[in-house]
């Protein structure tokens, strides 16, 4: 496979090129990641506060951040009471940085309180594990980066920063990703060598992991090393998984590589869990930032020559009952005027010569067009707001989505109705509708 | 553990790697695009980060540490397995599980219980901080599992040990556990 390089250009005579990756990223994209990425700090406290036990002195060793606390609050974060009051104060501060309440002050702290409540059930460990660490980067980018000029439950009176910075913001999480896997594979080619990739190495910290488990015999673990064709899968696997993670840097180039590295990484880091059972649950929501934000949030609307966006516009079949329904939450909710409609039947839809087949929404951004969940997607979270996360359904595989979509237009005028003749716009509505 | 040769051959794989990224005018475009807050905080982070890596401090930079898991060969040392067999009041014993309600869902518990009776076992000069570390977890896991599974109290708990030559992963049946360490609670 050749993988196919991201690039382009950005506008404008003699400008340098840019990274594809993320390129249409708005502030409703690096938005809808703060709010995931705070949400799951939210829920990392809560799963804390319910952990919280009174640890004996000699049995933790503090380090990082909490090796910096004071003699007195280290004993205080020793007694029940003490876990619980971090980890609620860490959970309210990462929902406040979720939605953007007072996002200078609650973006700092939920970072630092994350950080901070990740240490104290670690302490007992006396040893780290990388699973959360990658969100810690994640949310120290997005409280650096512009992350909250969008769903923000009043809106900021400072303007937003240019297009560009969103872009940014999300190329630097997928970066701290993409080094963290190359520092891995380059300790392991320096210390390890081939030496590590060549004796069992692998299979005896899979028996390590095996021998704490309640029932060793029937640990996963145990079986794979005891059928000789899944140990040496395991064994081949184990070089091969080294080399994507050392070469992880060029999922910021090429898009061919991603769809190679992603599935492999998720299948390695499920086989982590069931056979070690070394959660990276965390690591692996994060993912999505390796999936262009295009496909999974509201792109940047198209600008005109004079950059002034364009409206979407949404052509639909004028006589189904559903459609029309469909038009009217739109219209209800567009408060930003950022949509236009058109009825397929109409002019406008035939000087475009748009597909014939009344059976799709079409969605027109700019040059591009849309049909079927692609454009009503694309129409729902062009509305703004929390309808900015319908765009999460573009994760959904297109033919699965579209799959659904024809079996309801199939049925939307039995199940709807159908009108003898196009809808008509309101006075109201006029400036909103082309004929 | 930290070695010259290897740290230099780490030093040179990640400068290549940071040399061939960075080398990329597309990405520094990108990058310098972001707010001058986060291009320093990433210099900074990444200095610290690559620090910690290279030199072998990887908790006191937490979370910019070192990435060294599963990186260095085993050499075909034994390999040790640990478990927790918890002793109830009645008489009865049971092999406890390294996370899930008994234990408040701390898997955090039992990997330190194991780490630290680890530590005690291979670096004599902390043997005795290493074993209280280990009665104070064994105090702990006790005290959870009471907490949270009323009807089935515990009177002790005690750590076993298994030891299997790497020569023979797939020994069936695997060799007994022995017990290395217990802690019996206060009645």
């Amino acid at each position: 496979m050749s993988p196919r390089a991201d690039a382009s250009t950005v506008p404008g005579a003699g400008s340098p090129p840019t990274l594809a990756l993320h390129a249409d990223a708005s502030a409703a994209s690096v938005a809808m990641l703060r709010v995931g990425v705070f949400l799951l700090c939210a829920a990392e406290a809560w799963v804390l506060w319910r952990q919280a036990a009174p640890i004996p002195p000699d049995a933790w060793v503090p380090f990082g951040l909490l090796g910096w606390l004071p003699a007195a609050m280290l004993d205080a974060l020793r007694t029940t009471m003490g876990q619980q009051a971090l980890f609620v104060a860490a959970g309210l501060t990462a929902v406040a940085a979720a939605f953007g309440i007072a996002p200078r002050v609650s973006l700092p702290v939920a970072t630092l309180m994350f950080i901070l409540s990740q240490a104290v059930p670690r302490a007992l460990q006396g040893l780290v594990n990388h699973a959360q660490v990658p969100v810690m980067l994640a949310a120290l980018v997005l409280t650096l980066g512009p992350s909250a000029d969008a769903l923000v439950l009043w809106p900021r009176r400072r303007p937003p920063p240019p297009d560009g910075r969103y872009q940014a913001t999300l190329v630097y999480i997928v970066a701290a990703l993409c080094i963290g896997y190359a520092y891995i594979a380059a300790h392991r080619l320096a210390y390890g060598g081939l030496r590590l990739f060549s004796d069992e190495s692998l299979l005896q910290w899979f028996m390590q992991r095996s021998l704490s488990e309640a029932n060793p015999e029937q640990a996963l673990g145990t079986r794979l090393i005891r059928s000789p064709w899944l140990a040496t899968a395991a064994q081949f696997a184990f070089p091969a998984i080294t080399a994507l993670e050392l070469s992880a840097p060029l999922c910021l180039f090429f898009r061919g590589y991603r769809r190679v590295f992603v599935p492999a990484m998720l299948l390695a880091h499920t086989a982590i869990y069931v056979l070690m059972h070394i959660s990276f649950s965390q690591l692996v929501a994060l993912y999505v930032v390796f999936i262009d934000s295009a496909a999974w949030s509201p792109r940047r609307a198209t600008l005109d020559a004079q950059g002034i966006p364009l409206p979407l516009v949404v052509f639909f079949d004028g006589v189904c009952g559903l459609c029309n329904r469909f038009v009217d939450f739109l219209l209800r909710r567009d408060h930003q005027h950022g949509l236009r409609f058109a009825p397929l039947q109409g002019s406008t839809a035939e000087s475009l010569a748009l597909p014939t087949d009344f059976d799709t929404v079409v969605a027109r951004d700019g040059t591009r067009t849309l049909v079927r969940s692609d454009a009503a997607l694309a129409a729902l979270s062009r509305l703004g707001g929390l309808w900015a996360f319908a765009a999460v359904l573009g994760l959904v595989p297109r033919p699965l989505r579209d799959a659904v979509y024809r079996f309801v237009a199939h049925n939307r005028y039995r199940w709807f109705g159908r009108h003898d003749s196009c809808r008509l716009p309101e006075p109201h509505e006029a400036l909103s509708f082309l004929p | 553990m930290f070695q010259w040769p290897s740290a230099l051959v780490e030093g040179a794989i990640l400068a290549f790697v940071l040399g061939a990224l960075f080398a990329s005018a597309r990405l520094r475009t990108t990058l310098r695009a972001a707010p001058r807050t986060l291009q320093i905080g990433a210099v900074l982070a990444l200095i610290v980060w690559t620090s910690s890596q290279l030199a072998e401090v990887p908790l006191a930079t937490y979370p910019l540490m070192s990435w060294h898991m599963y990186g260095e060969s085993r050499d075909q040392a034994p390999v040790v397995g640990y478990r927790m067999v918890g002793e109830a009041c009645d008489g009865s014993t049971r092999v406890l599980p390294n996370s899930g309600r008994g234990l408040g869902r701390r898997p955090l518990l039992a990997s330190g219980l194991r780490r630290a009776y680890n530590d005690a076992r291979t670096l004599p000069n902390q043997r005795e901080r290493a074993l209280a570390r280990v009665d104070s977890l064994l105090a702990l896991v006790t005290v959870t599992w009471n907490a949270n599974v009323r009807n089935v109290p515990l009177c002790g708990v005690a750590l076993q040990q298994v030891i299997l030559p790497a020569s023979n992963l797939a020994a069936v049946p695997l060799p007994p556990y022995v017990t290395v360490r217990r802690h019996v609670a206060a009645r």
